[in-house]
């Protein structure tokens, strides 16, 4: 334990100070690469042009006189680094901070005798996601100075609303043990039907809105109609109504986008006084009412039993389908409250609107705490979870990492989320 | 078969101490088999056991202590330390997959190669049926894991064992889910392993059998060895006081009131091949014992009554009246209660606290306007804690962390909070210790004193001749004897019902 300890210990600080020095170097190179960059833009260029003046049938520049760019093998390194740098610098600061904290652990105990720690370490999913938040929070605000700012809170609150909407839905359908892929389809076709409804049949705003609560809730009724009755699994039932949905959403309109909507709806993502207040007062509803329900429903309560243990939870009356059908129903209308947000906030619909977003609503639950395989979990660690993806993507963003690598991050840190959650488990068993 | 003085017995474990956090969970062990010798293990749950050999076995490090095999220290980091010792454990949870055949699981990981490629199937069948036969065991090696019963399967595993030449064999309660006919055999087959020489340790709650089969026994509490003694110089009583460090008066505290009415009948019920034409009637204050071989049907029955698996045809009749049970949710509004047999695959949501599963089946009665009272919730659970003196640290505990008796307790709770006025049990004290099987039964008696009728299906016969008023025997589906337990009902009459009336295995 206590030789582990140290390994890491020392792998945290070595590797801190890595990602540093790489982030200190690329940005000192940070000229040359730009010079480079340049230079490969021009004879992209060029080669553009040679190109066009061909097929117009004038005379060219022989592509192949061209001097090439010449750029060294250290160089490409570099430039590939590069991308990465603002991830590194995060990356750096935290495991610093990480070594820092095992330091100061490492005297608690011997403080306080190994028994209170475990106490401490043991007590609750929520506390390490938590001190993951913060820590985050920390370093990048030591990293980026715009990140502490006022402005910058409210934009990372608007950009997280659409996921932190599904994510509650999510985390219902995840303890129930099920899951539900088809949300990021059914956003998009309830977005559509809403921007039909106003824009050709002239309905009004708040009958808009009833009514595509309606219609994606009984999309996800009919998830858990098919869970529940037909007994097909989740996985299945669900993909097979992401398909149906988006190829829905492409069928309506065949293809083309939406755009203007009324300012009635607008108005909904827009600003009162710089705060995106409505968005934000949606959001503390669902959380809200997804909480409390959780914890102070009997269907919330059956919601656990049948994520823990199915045939249990039947021997002791529950209605199992009609649990079921609620889970997803829950689901359904958050996809229905993100469609109003998504909508509004593009001012626009369109087929491909939130297309993949099932995954980082499910990586949100699952960084959250909750277990995939049900009976596990709250609606407090999704919003934990929510606000780290919310706050990574937002920091990702601040430091100029571009979209590829931001993925890559991402997917890397939904994997060490549970690789951690894994050994806490597994450690959990084994002081059994 | 004793070995001479001074000469290193087969197995020493010295000195064994483990401690996790908070917790000593063993201190100061010992432990010591010889070849061909059966060692007993026992001691209440909680008291070591599993964590001694949970150490033997590689699974957790020991803080201290050494052991020796022949009289050599070895040093066991892991299971494929243990394997290459020889050491086999057999636990409690067999460790089959239930879709490959008898030959590929006793084979599982080291198949019989034809060539690098291949597997050569035909051999491997064919050492598979040697060893089966070389036990006595009545399996073809071509048959599906699925398809056994589970004697039958834990005479896989030990064929399994032997496979890879294992010198000390653990069996963790091996004959907790098998009937009386079935036990003979494992306990023929343990005879001719300590005839090869085996080292058997024996892990049970059965004290019975630990007479019958056990040459010597090492007795443990709290984490720490009491004695060791000669199983043939003790009785049961002597052991049981070591167990639990203090006297038990009685062991099936029966009581009889005066019966009631008649508040459950069931008529002719038929479901699949195991539910033949089922009819019984309980009444209150009694308890109705069903006894059978496993197999027998008396679960299928009692889901079938239930409604958890369908009926064909049958009536259920609630105290006079008749009512239709579909559902499980139907029976319980109809004031029936079902305690399983399989505690953790269907008795508890592992996953929930106490109180969730207490107030599982009655959570509608802590609801106002559609919100939970957790304070009401929280003092209901509490006076039931109390009452049937479940061991939790808090009423948050989630139920996967306590021992199996207090687990038990929470499942029973949950059937008495709802209020049920009959109550199935199946296997109540199945792999529990001595001094919670006490509690369980007194919780019964306190049921049947409250006014309700209890069905008891249990597999040991001192358990159905201990506790019930009359005794239902099935055989193949059906009931064979409805017996009054008068005093005079023996085992042996049981066992000619159980066994559908054939006299030669009775």
């Amino acid at each position: 334990m206590k030789k582990r300890m140290k390994i890491l210990l020392i792998l945290c600080l070595v590797l801190g100070v890595a990602l540093l020095g790489i982030n200190l170097y690329t940005q000192g190179s940070a000229g040359r690469i730009a010079e480079l960059q340049a230079k490969i833009a021009e004879r992209k260029q060029l080669i553009a042009q040679a190109e066009m003046a061909r097929v117009l049938g004038r005379e060219a520049v022989d592509v192949g006189e061209l001097p090439e760019v010449e750029i060294s093998s250290a160089d490409r390194v570099v430039m590939a680094l590069a991308s990465f740098s603002g991830a590194f610098l995060v990356l750096g600061i935290d495991l610093l901070i990480g070594a820092l904290a095992l330091i100061a652990f490492h005297l608690f105990k011997r403080r306080r005798g190994e028994r209170k720690v475990r106490k401490v370490s043991s007590a609750n999913n929520i506390v390490g996601i938590l001190i993951a938040l913060i820590v985050l929070c920390l370093d990048l605000s030591i990293a980026s100075k715009v990140f502490l700012t006022q402005s910058n809170f409210l934009n990372v609150l608007q950009q997280i609303s659409i996921n932190f909407v599904i994510a509650i839905g999510m985390t219902f359908v995840i303890i129930s043990g099920g899951i539900d892929l088809s949300v990021g389809s059914n956003i998009a076709l309830t977005g559509l039907l809403m921007a039909i409804m106003m824009k050709n049949w002239g309905v009004g705003v708040t009958w808009t809105i009833v009514l595509s609560l309606l219609f994606s809730a009984a999309i996800g009724l009919i998830n858990g109609s098919l869970i529940a009755f037909l007994n097909l699994p989740p996985f299945i039932a669900t993909l097979g109504m992401m398909s149906i949905a988006r190829g829905a959403a492409y069928t309506v309109t065949g293809g083309a986008p939406i755009y203007t909507m009324p300012a009635g709806f607008t108005g909904i993502s827009g600003r009162v006084a710089n705060v995106p207040l409505y968005a934000i007062l949606i959001m503390i509803a669902v959380f809200a009412l997804g909480w409390y329900c959780l914890r102070y429903t009997k269907v919330g309560r059956f919601t656990y039993a049948i994520g823990g243990n199915e045939s249990c939870a039947k021997l002791s009356g529950i209605n199992l389908s009609k649990v079921k059908c609620f889970v997803y129903v829950v689901s359904g209308l958050c996809c229905g409250v993100a469609a109003i947000l998504l909508t509004s906030r593009l001012d626009s619909a369109l087929p491909t609107n939130a297309d993949g977003q099932e995954m980082d609503a499910i990586a949100a639950v699952v960084i959250g705490g909750t277990s995939m395989k049900g009976g596990e979990g709250s609606i407090i660690g999704t919003l934990i979870g929510i606000l780290i993806i919310g706050v990574i993507s937002n920091g990702l963003n601040l430091l100029g990492v571009a979209q590829g690598p931001q993925k890559m991050v991402k997917g890397l840190i939904i994997v060490v989320a549970v690789i951690i959650d894994v050994l806490r488990r597994r450690a959990a068993e084994q002081s059994k | 078969m004793r070995g001479g003085q001074g000469v290193a017995e087969f197995l020493q474990m010295r000195g064994i101490t483990k401690r996790f956090p908070g917790v000593l969970a063993l201190d100061d062990v010992h432990l010591s088999v010889e070849r061909g010798e059966v060692h007993a293990l026992l001691g209440e749950n909680g008291a070591g056991k599993s964590t001694l050999m949970k150490v033997l076995s590689g699974a957790y490090h020991k803080d201290a202590g050494e052991i020796l095999i022949e009289g050599k220290p070895v040093d066991i980091r892991s299971s494929a330390d243990a394997k290459k010792l020889g050491i086999s454990i057999i636990y409690q949870e067999l460790n089959l997959t239930e879709q490959l055949t008898v030959a590929e699981n006793i084979f599982m990981g080291r198949p019989i190669m034809r060539n690098r490629l291949m597997v050569n199937w035909r051999q491997m069948a064919r050492e598979a049926q040697k060893l089966l036969d070389d036990l006595g065991i009545d399996i073809g090696a071509r048959a599906l894991i699925r398809d056994l019963g589970v004697a039958h399967k834990q005479m896989v595993e030990v064929a399994k064992a032997l496979s890879i030449h294992s010198r000390i064999l653990v069996m963790d309660e091996p004959t907790a889910p098998l009937t009386n006919r079935e036990i003979d055999t494992l306990f023929s087959t343990i005879r001719m392993l300590k005839a090869r020489g085996v080292a058997v340790i024996y892990i049970s709650h059965r004290l019975e059998e630990v007479m019958d089969i056990c040459d010597r026994a090492t007795i443990m509490r709290d984490g720490r060895n009491v004695t060791a003694v000669n199983v043939h110089e003790v009785t049961i009583d002597e052991i049981i006081r070591h167990m639990v460090g203090r006297e038990l008066k009685e062991k099936f505290p029966k009581i009889k009131i005066p019966l009631g009415r008649e508040l459950l009948r069931v008529e002719h019920i038929n479901a699949g091949k195991q539910v033949r034409d089922i009819s019984l009637s309980v009444r209150a204050g009694e308890i109705l014992g069903i006894a059978g071989l496993v197999g027998a049907g008396r679960t299928e029955t009692a889901r079938a009554i239930f409604g958890m698996d369908r009926k064909q045809s049958g009536e259920v009749f609630v105290d006079g009246k008749r009512v239709s049970i579909s559902r499980p949710l139907d029976a319980i509004r109809a004031g029936l209660g079902f305690a399983t047999e399989d505690r953790k695959g269907e008795g508890l949501v592992l996953t929930m606290n106490v109180a969730g599963n207490i107030t599982l089946a009655t959570l509608g009665d802590f609801a106002k306007l559609g919100k939970l009272s957790l304070r009401r919730e929280r003092e209901t659970v509490r006076e039931y804690i109390r009452r049937l003196n479940i061991k939790t640290p808090s009423h948050l505990q989630l139920t996967r962390n306590l021992s199996g008796g207090n687990q038990q307790k929470v499942v029973l709770a949950k059937w008495l909070l709802s209020k049920s006025r009959v109550i199935i049990f199946d296997e109540p004290t199945r792999g529990i210790d001595v001094g919670a099987k006490i509690e369980v039964y007194n919780i019964i008696n306190e049921l049947i004193l409250a006014g309700a009728a209890v069905v008891m299906i249990s597999s040991e016969l001192p358990e159905i001749l201990g506790m019930s008023d009359r005794v239902a025997v099935m055989h193949q589906g059906r009931i064979t004897g409805i017996l009054e337990n008068d005093g005079s009902l023996t085992q042996e009459t049981i066992l000619y019902y159980a066994t559908g009336g054939d006299r030669r295995t009775a």
